[in-house]
């Protein structure tokens, strides 16, 4: 105390403004040429006037300070202690009662001279309110001499202490994350340890950047099973979305296992493209915008429309051009009961596929369209019910009593659980197909309540069924078709060849699922099949004798269940190299992974990520055609375009979270990136052809 | 049949009860909210009476530095005269019970007015910060703009500095100015919003 008595002119005195006290002031007693030096800006306030932080909040400035220093010398960024809020009726400001000491590390130049004296300067700017509101500002001194060493000013000293004790400090355990949803921001906080302490109690997130969040809003502080999440609201006044959330979070207690009651966040806001994708339809759903959901609408019907011509529905067309054939010759109301009864059958298909979805939905998993064919176990259940049909309409055997049934009853059309079930086939078959339309419909429609759901569901159910119940209901165009004849035997037999050609195609998903050993498996069970319903056709027909006809039924049951279970042994079988890097004429495909793609985008890479499946026929035909085609190979060989393949042929829960990520539930998606490591992400279309993937090549950022 | 529509009825007539609550705050490209106000020399004024006129609404407090800034510099006087000399209404409004910091009687503030040189069409008087709350004004100054249909299509600050100095005025860009003359020429206002600074509004 009598020392600083003594040196009076080494320390500036404070500067007395309208309800302000300003002061520059420094840790140490003197200036140590190559260290640092701890400096900052007192500020004292007059009881219940208050300055500002960072963010004052709704009015207000935050407090300047602008060095002019000698040469050599740098002074670092102002560190603000936590602010307190300061409610002004329905405003909310964020700002400092009392005192506030704003630090600035201040780093002394080597070559300086010892036994001098150096003169800091500063001009500091601050906004002071009561009421009212004063702005002001004072021109600053301090004086210190260079020394060797320097020693702590305990007065000083202690002023230092305790701002740094009040500064917001990064977590070390604690990790955040910000999404952006509608008008909220959710800043999500997970602990040091899953299951750990919950965050304390009066959690509130002070955001360091202006037009982020609203400041006068409520925050909602959400508990999860892992840590929580907070709830904020977006400021009106935001000009474009934050692509971070900074700021400081503070509670009424110390953070489990931080040091501190206040962190600084600074999280970054993910899934911004996903984020665009998803919320954008799931804002303009819940703004509840007619237009929107009937343009959903409208596409999931154009959808259904074009799933007919899908390579996996289209097979099925035979069986349906041939139950119409045969109603050609029937009398026209119970035609249409047929187009009904298919049409009930599509419906009622795709509703119980809406719930399945929905329930698994609400169950928390991840699932997306086409998923039944992910389970080996489905497709081969597929294969024998496929295979019973196509020997059914060989004439094999007869599923049933009379001629004019003969068509084999399995979906070929007879009565009207035949047409019903026509329905249901063609829609188990439609699944693992995406229409183009189909992708935006179903991600919407997973994202909405239970009944829009439903309301997609159906409108893309009609859009299967449309053109075979106006079929149906229209006798006019019915007489353009050929009248019934002998022909219809022969092409009742041929139409057996695209079933069968459906079980190649199946047998190839199984092989890619379970490998050739399992397939082999697979064959050999349909084998069995194949006897048990020759065996069914010999003597179990409604001709042969009652007991010729038990045997021959009994028979078949015993070999079919031995094929089953044989073909099943196998759908737990490991599929052969598949985790390898696939070389397919030439091309190389690279698996998916997060990392890896994260690592080639950060190199600058040119990356295309296919996300694939066995069993997707789309995917199957676009990947020929495209690659197939000589100047695309060359194309991205020129470029030096990674190729990637995230194959979701056995529903990998990574490749699931990366389509969730862009926003999809369903393959195919292909997904294009440049050179430019901050460039977004291309979409190219879903069936795209040679020509049109050229194109997005050429144009990659 | 008469269940329904009983049931039908009470949720419309409910939901037209609470929008008529809770008043809508103001937002740009919806209509501006309607008001009616007693100005400095005890007339009554209402929004919709300037319906087929732009109307400029700048809440004001005389003892904000903010306000004083433009007032000091003539920024604001200027702003004023020139647009009301174009046909555009400009209403000063002030909230803030009697007895405030920066409410004045009638009288006293058309002294101040005179003195100050201002040029707005009228000032008024908001006391219960009923019509702040319905425009969720925050700060003096806080500017908004109504064009001729009665739609608001700027809400914000005066112009791009944010800052006490008078200096700054002649470097920034005055979206009020900006505003108006868009509106005029019949193009959409290219900054609709932009974050008002300044001193809390007295709720």
């Amino acid at each position: 105390m009598a020392l600083l008595l003594v040196m009076p002119g080494l320390w500036a005195n404070p500067v007395k403004t309208d309800h302000v006290e300003a002061e520059l002031i420094a840790e140490e007693t003197a200036l140590v040429p190559g260290r640092t030096l701890s400096v900052g800006l007192r500020l004292i306030m007059e009881d219940h006037w208050h300055t500002y932080w960072l963010n004052p909040g709704d009015s207000g400035l935050a407090t300047t300070l602008e060095w002019s220093l000698p040469p050599g010398f740098e002074a670092g960024p102002l560190q603000w202690p936590r602010p307190q809020r300061l409610p002004v009726d329905v405003l909310m400001n964020y700002g400092y009662e009392g005192e506030v000491l704003l630090i600035s590390e201040l780093a002394v130049p080597d070559d300086l001279p010892v036994g001098g004296r150096v003169t800091l300067r500063a001009r500091a700017d601050w906004l002071v309110c009561k009421e009212i509101c004063l702005p002001g500002g004072a021109d600053l001194e301090l004086t210190l001499p260079v020394a060797p060493e320097s020693s702590a000013d305990p007065v000083r000293r202690k002023l230092f202490e305790t701002a740094r004790s009040r500064l917001p400090e990064p977590a070390e355990g604690w990790s955040f994350r910000a999404e952006r949803q509608e008008g909220s921001w959710l800043l999500r906080m997970e602990p040091p340890r899953p299951g750990a302490d919950p965050p304390p109690a009066d959690v509130y997130f002070f955001a360091a950047d202006e037009g982020v969040v609203e400041p006068s809003a409520p925050q909602k502080l959400e508990p999860l099973e892992n840590g929580a999440v907070l709830r904020l609201q977006v400021a009106s006044f935001e000009e474009s979305p934050a692509e971070r959330l900074r700021g400081v979070l503070v509670a009424g207690g110390d953070w489990p296992g931080e040091e501190s009651s206040a962190l600084w966040v600074d999280a970054e806001v993910v899934g911004p493209t996903a984020g665009a994708v998803a919320s954008s339809m799931r804002e303009a759903a819940d703004r509840g915008l007619p237009p929107t959901l009937w343009a959903i609408l409208g596409a999931a019907f154009v959808g259904g429309l074009i799933l007919n011509l899908m390579p996996c529905v289209f097979p099925v067309l035979s069986i349906k051009i041939f139950s119409f054939v045969r109603q050609a010759g029937e009398d026209r109301s119970a035609v249409a009961r047929h187009g009904w009864a298919f049409t009930a059958g599509v419906m009622v298909s795709f509703w119980i596929l809406a719930g399945i979805l929905l329930a698994i939905r609400a169950g928390g998993e991840e699932l997306g369209w086409g998923y039944q064919l992910q389970s080996p176990g489905f497709v081969i259940f597929l294969c024998f019910v496929l295979l019973a049909f196509a020997l059914s309409l060989f004439g094999v055997f007869e599923l049933g009593g009379s001629v004019a049934a003969a068509a084999g009853r399995w979906g070929a059309g007879a009565g009207l659980t035949g047409s019903f079930s026509n329905g249901v086939l063609a829609t188990v078959l439609a699944t693992p197909c995406t229409a183009p339309f189909m992708g935006p419909a179903l991600a919407f429609s997973l994202t909405q309540p239970a009944g829009t759901s439903l309301l997609v569901f159906s409108f893309l159910a009609a859009g299967l069924a449309a053109p075979y119940l106006i079929l149906s209901l229209n006798p006019r165009l019915l007489k353009v078709l050929p009248k019934p004849g002998a022909w219809m035997e022969t092409f009742k037999q041929f139409m057996a060849f695209p079933v069968l050609a459906t079980v190649v195609w199946l047998l190839w998903v199984l092989g890619l699922q379970i490998g050739i050993s399992g397939m082999v498996r697979v064959l050999a069970g349909l084998l069995l099949a194949g006897i048990a319903f020759w065996a069914l056709g010999k003597w179990g027909a409604p001709l042969r004798a009652a007991p010729v006809r038990l045997a021959g039924r009994l028979a078949a049951v015993l070999l079919i269940a031995a094929g089953a279970s044989w073909a099943y042994s196998a759908s737990d079988f490991a599929p052969g190299a598949a985790g390898e890097s696939a070389s397919d004429g030439g091309l190389v495909w690279v698996p998916y992974s997060a990392e890896e793609l994260a690592r080639l985008r950060s190199e600058g890479r040119p990356v295309f990520l296919d996300f694939t499946a066995a069993w997707c026929a789309t995917c199957q035909v676009n990947e020929m055609v495209v690659f197939g085609s000589d100047e695309v190979r060359q194309k991205l060989a020129e470029k030096e375009v990674v190729l990637m393949k995230a194959d979701w042929t056995r529903r990998d829960p990574a490749i699931t979270a990366a389509l969730a990520e862009f926003g999809r539930s369903a393959v195919p998606l292909y997904v294009l990136y440049g050179r430019n490591p901050s460039a977004g992400p291309v979409f190219v279309k879903e069936l795209i052809s040679p020509a049109g993937f050229l194109e997005a090549l050429d144009l990659l950022p | 049949m008469s269940t329904k529509l009983l049931l039908g009825l009470t949720v419309i007539l409910s939901s037209l009860a609470g929008s008529g609550l809770f008043a809508q705050k103001a937002e740009v490209g919806q209509p501006a909210p309607d008001f009616e106000l007693t100005d400095s020399s005890g007339q009554t004024r209402r929004l919709s009476d300037y319906r087929g006129k732009l109307v400029v609404l700048e809440w004001v407090n005389h003892e904000c530095p903010f306000v004083r800034k433009h007032y000091g510099s003539g920024n604001m006087q200027e702003l004023q005269k020139t647009h009301t000399s174009d046909g555009v209404v400009w209403l000063s409004i002030n909230t803030g019970s009697a007895g405030e910091q920066g409410v004045y009687p009638p009288a006293q503030v058309n002294r101040i007015l005179r003195e100050k040189g201002a040029g707005a069409t009228a000032y008024l008087f908001d006391p219960d910060a009923e019509v702040a709350r319905m425009y969720g004004a925050r700060t003096t100054p806080h500017m908004y703009i109504v064009d001729r249909e009665g739609i608001l299509r700027y809400n914000g600050a005066i112009d791009s500095i944010r800052s006490t100095h008078r200096a700054d005025i002649p470097r920034a860009t005055n979206y009020v100015s900006a505003a108006l003359g868009e509106l005029r020429s019949g193009k959409p206002v290219s900054t609709p919003t932009a974050a008002p600074y300044g001193c809390a509004v007295k709720y």
